[in-house]
Formats: structure tokens, C-alpha cells, sequence
């Protein structure tokens, strides 16, 4: 760590949220660094072809500016990834041509790599490719809570409140989003699960 | 060879885990070990531009809708901003020309000296006045343009990524200084092959800020004898402005989202745009073609 001395803070969130509204910027940093591999994993899911970094970084200076309309006593990881989200949602829209989601290089080819059995979960390397192109085909709303669903393991809630949508409208949109995976899956429509 | 179709033939269950499992799996950025970590740029950045949380007292009287989020402050700050230029070019009575993505006022022709920019009622006072007598000091000294830094310095304290011309030709920047709303401003001093611009000892000036020229943050006023051009800087539109030296005019939130003006001093041939959220502005006396060149040098 450059600069400062890294001190493992003991506080609680609501702790360092009051000491941070009063104008405490280093316990608004211990708050926040809790969270920051969680917020980058959010600007990346959201926005592929971001600085997911640059992102995160410019989100927690908003929700430092923010902080007084946080409502004390509820939870505070939601309501920042909220803000991440949309941070990085408008740098996806300002983007032009689009990088999607891609895999761990590490992950092209493990040794050893054999055909899973046909009711297994775990996914050979092609599979794993076709899905990443699938999900990248959907389209953003989509994508969007495909990612937050099961990239970033949130609620149903979780995933409303990050993405500024009713719970109903999640639901929704996860059924219809994993129905078109499968479709897709099933028949190879789609450019890129062509071959 | 696992067939995809398989993947299809899963459980719902089953294909809920499958997806969950890729997201293990997905490139997620790191962060690298050893440099300052998120939490601490964005507090670096916090301290720089003064920044304070907002009073809640949509909270303390329990009247905020849940979940309304952060981004306001700017917005309306540009909101703001927007305003306070159009007051201003109502006051200039100048007639309003509109590129996409550049605002632009043809205004008085441009004099050998800045003059005061007109006051918006309501609105602060200039940030910076311009600095008419020289004084002794470094190059850039006498254009407002903050404080000397380093580039690292520049880079901890600014919310944008800062680039540099690759091209070998210019080198690393003589100076770079940083001012309060993190406008980063790099310096090339003339030497055998770059000559100066409107400003003495100076070749290359290279402005990085936040803000992207679409949303009304940057605003020339051109005198008659100045032409604008809109050009390709790699894949961003960029506007080639040359001609009379003419004056620039920032605006944009200050860093408690206020309007801040600049009435800094006549500026030569310029090259301006936008990527992402950070708008570049190259002032030289190279020519277009080579100021897109450079521009197209930076990484």
C-alpha cells in the first residue's frame, strides 16, 4: 500500500458510515475498500469493455459525495454497487464497438480437461466458451441480470436494488434470459455458437 | 468433446449452477499488488477536490424515495453550468453555432489580451483570473493552471486515466501541473524543431480533463478570423480549431459541483476531443496533421 499505513479497521459499517458523513475520509476509505473487489467484479459484469477500475474508482467518489441521503440502518453494499452499476453503465453507453465478457486466459485448456458427464454442472472448456458467447449475444438488460444474478451471487432483491429495477421485472427478465440461453444453446442459433 | 447441446439438456437447477460456476471463471480485472488500491485513489481524489458529503436532509425527514442514487451532485451541477452559458452568450450577444458534441459562440474577434469574462448573476466568481503581468517562474506560471506535479502525483490525485504522447520526437512533458477541478496540463518547451506557440518558450501543451465535450463541459469563444474543423482523432470526433488566436472558456462542476469558469488567455491552434469521459486538448504550432499525429501517439 502506497502512502498510508494499512490498518485492519474492526468497525462496523454503520460505524464508519457515521464517522465518514462527518467528514472522516480514511474511515470512509476502510469502509469502502471492504467492498472495492465486489464493486470492480460489479463495473466488470456490467460493462466489459470498461476501465471497470477507472469505473469503481469514480463511483466511490459519488457515493462519498452521497452519503448523506444513505439511509442509515440499511445495508450499505447494495446501495453502493447500485452506484458502481450505473457508473459503469454509462461508460458502456458512451463506448462504441463492444468487448463482451470473456474467460481467464489460465482457463483455455486445463490439463486434464475431460468431457463432463451429461447431468454434470461443472463445464468443459467449450462449453464454458459457448456460454460466455451466449450470455454476450443477450441482450444488455439481459445480460445484465444474468450477471448480477449469478456473476455477483445477489438476491432477487440484491439484484433489483443494484439494478434500479422491480423485483418483478428481475424475475421476469431471468426467466426469459435463461430461456433464450437454452434456446440458443439447443438449436446454435446465434453468430458466434455457429461452428 | 462435450456436444453444447448438453448444456441445454440440463436441469433448470443444473444450468442455474453451470452459470453460476462461469462466473469464476470470468477475466474480472485485479488489482494490481504494490500501487495505491481503489479505496485510496478515490479518497486521493476525495481530498484533492474538497469534496464533502451532500447534507441529507431529504433523510432526516424521511422523505427520500428508497434507493434514489448518487449521480445528481453533477448532473446538477451541469445543469447548472448549461445555464450559466447560456446567460453568458445571451450577454456576449453572440450568435450560438452548434456542432454535435461541441458548443460554440462566435463571439467579438479575439484582441492581443484577454478580457473579462462577463458575470453571470448568481453565479461565483471566476476561479482563476487571468494573470496579466509576467513574473519571474517556471513556464506555465502565469497561466493558472495550478500547481507543479509530478506524473505520478498527477495520476494518484486525478479520477482519469492521464496519457502521454508516444511520439519520440517530444519526449517526456518538461512540466506537468495539476489545478482544483483535476485538470492535468502537460508542458513541452520549444527546442530545435518545435517551435513555440501563442505562449513564450512553450511548443506543446497537452490538457487532460474530466468531462466529455457532449455534455457542454468546453466552450470556445472564436473570433471572426478563426475556423473550426472536425476531424478523426483514432476513433473519437475531434475538432481542429485554427486561425486568430481566440479564447478558451471552461465550464464545468467545480469541485462542489458549482460552475467554474475560465477566462485563462488567448490560446493558438487547437486540437480537441473527447474519449470516454476525459476530453484532451493539444495546443501546438505543428500543423494539423502532425497535432493528430501526436494526438494519436498517446497511450
Amino acid at each position: 500500500m502506497e502512502g498510508r499505513p494499512l490498518v485492519v479497521e474492526q468497525s462496523s459499517d454503520a460505524e464508519l458510515i457515521e464517522r465518514a458523513r462527518k467528514g472522516e475520509v480514511m474511515a470512509y476509505e476502510s469502509l469502502v475498500r471492504r467492498y472495492q473487489d465486489a464493486a470492480v467484479r460489479t463495473a466488470y459484469v456490467i460493462a466489459p469493455d470498461g476501465d471497470a477500475e477507472d469505473a469503481v474508482q469514480e463511483a466511490f467518489v459519488k457515493a462519498y459525495r452521497a452519503l448523506g441521503r444513505f439511509r442509515a440502518g440499511s445495508p450499505f453494499r447494495p446501495w453502493l454497487l447500485r452506484i458502481v452499476a450505473n457508473e459503469a453503465r454509462n461508460r458502456r453507453r458512451s463506448a462504441g464497438r463492444r468487448a463482451g465478457l470473456a474467460l481467464r486466459v489460465a482457463e483455455d485448456r486445463r490439463p486434464g480437461d475431460a468431457a463432463p458427464s451429461p447431468e454434470s454442472a461443472v463445464l468443459d472448456h467449450e462449453e464454458r466458451a459457448w456460454l460466455v458467447a451466449a450470455i454476450n449475444d443477450l441482450a444488455d438488460g439481459d445480460r445484465e441480470v444474468i450477471a448480477a444474478r449469478y456473476f455477483l451471487d445477489l438476491t432477487e432483491a440484491e439484484t433489483a436494488e443494484i439494478l434500479g429495477l422491480p423485483r418483478g421485472t428481475v424475475k421476469s427478465r431471468l426467466s426469459r434470459a435463461v430461456g433464450r440461453l437454452r434456446t440458443r444453446l439447443a438449436t446454435g442459433d446465434g453468430g458466434p455458437l455457429r461452428g | 468433446m462435450a456436444d453444447r447441446r448438453r448444456l441445454a439438456t440440463l436441469s433448470d437447477d443444473g444450468f442455474a449452477d453451470a452459470i453460476r460456476g462461469l462466473g469464476g471463471e470470468l477475466a474480472v480485472p485485479t488489482i494490481p499488488a504494490g500501487g495505491p488500491d481503489l479505496a485510496l485513489r478515490a479518497t486521493t481524489a476525495i481530498q484533492a477536490a474538497g469534496i464533502a458529503p451532500e447534507s441529507g436532509w431529504l433523510d432526516r425527514l424521511g422523505l427520500r424515495p428508497r434507493g434514489r442514487p448518487a449521480t445528481r451532485p453533477l448532473r446538477r451541477g451541469l445543469v447548472i453550468a448549461v445555464v450559466a452559458l447560456l446567460a453568458l452568450a445571451a450577454i456576449a450577444g453572440a450568435i450560438g453555432f452548434g456542432l454535435p458534441g461541441l458548443r460554440i459562440i462566435f463571439g467579438p474577434t479575439a484582441t492581443a489580451s484577454p478580457s473579462p469574462m462577463p458575470t453571470v448573476s448568481g453565479a461565483p466568481t471566476p476561479s482563476r483570473a487571468p494573470t496579466p503581468t509576467p513574473t519571474v517562474g517556471p513556464p506555465g506560471s502565469t497561466l493558472g493552471l495550478g500547481r507543479i506535479v509530478t506524473l505520478a502525483e498527477a495520476r494518484t490525485a486525478v479520477g482519469i486515466p492521464i496519457i502521454l504522447p508516444s511520439d519520440t520526437r517530444l519526449g517526456a512533458p518538461d512540466l506537468i501541473w495539476l489545478d482544483d477541478v483535476d485538470r492535468v496540463t502537460m508542458l513541452w518547451l520549444a527546442r530545435p524543431g518545435l517551435t513555440t506557440i501563442v505562449e513564450p518558450e512553450i511548443s506543446l501543451i497537452v490538457t487532460e480533463f474530466p468531462g466529455h465535450m457532449d455534455e457542454g463541459y468546453f466552450q470556445k469563444i472564436l473570433g471572426g478570423g478563426t475556423t473550426i474543423e472536425t476531424v478523426k482523432v483514432g476513433a473519437s470526433t475531434g475538432y481542429w480549431i485554427t486561425g486568430d488566436p481566440h479564447e478558451f472558456v471552461y465550464v464545468g462542476p467545480g469541485p462542489t459541483g458549482e460552475p467554474t469558469f475560465e477566462n485563462r488567455r488567448l490560446v493558438g491552434d487547437t486540437l480537441a476531443w473527447s474519449v470516454d469521459d476525459v476530453t484532451y486538448r493539444l495546443e501546438t504550432s505543428l500543423g494539423k496533421d502532425e497535432a493528430i499525429r501526436v494526438a494519436e501517439s498517446m497511450r
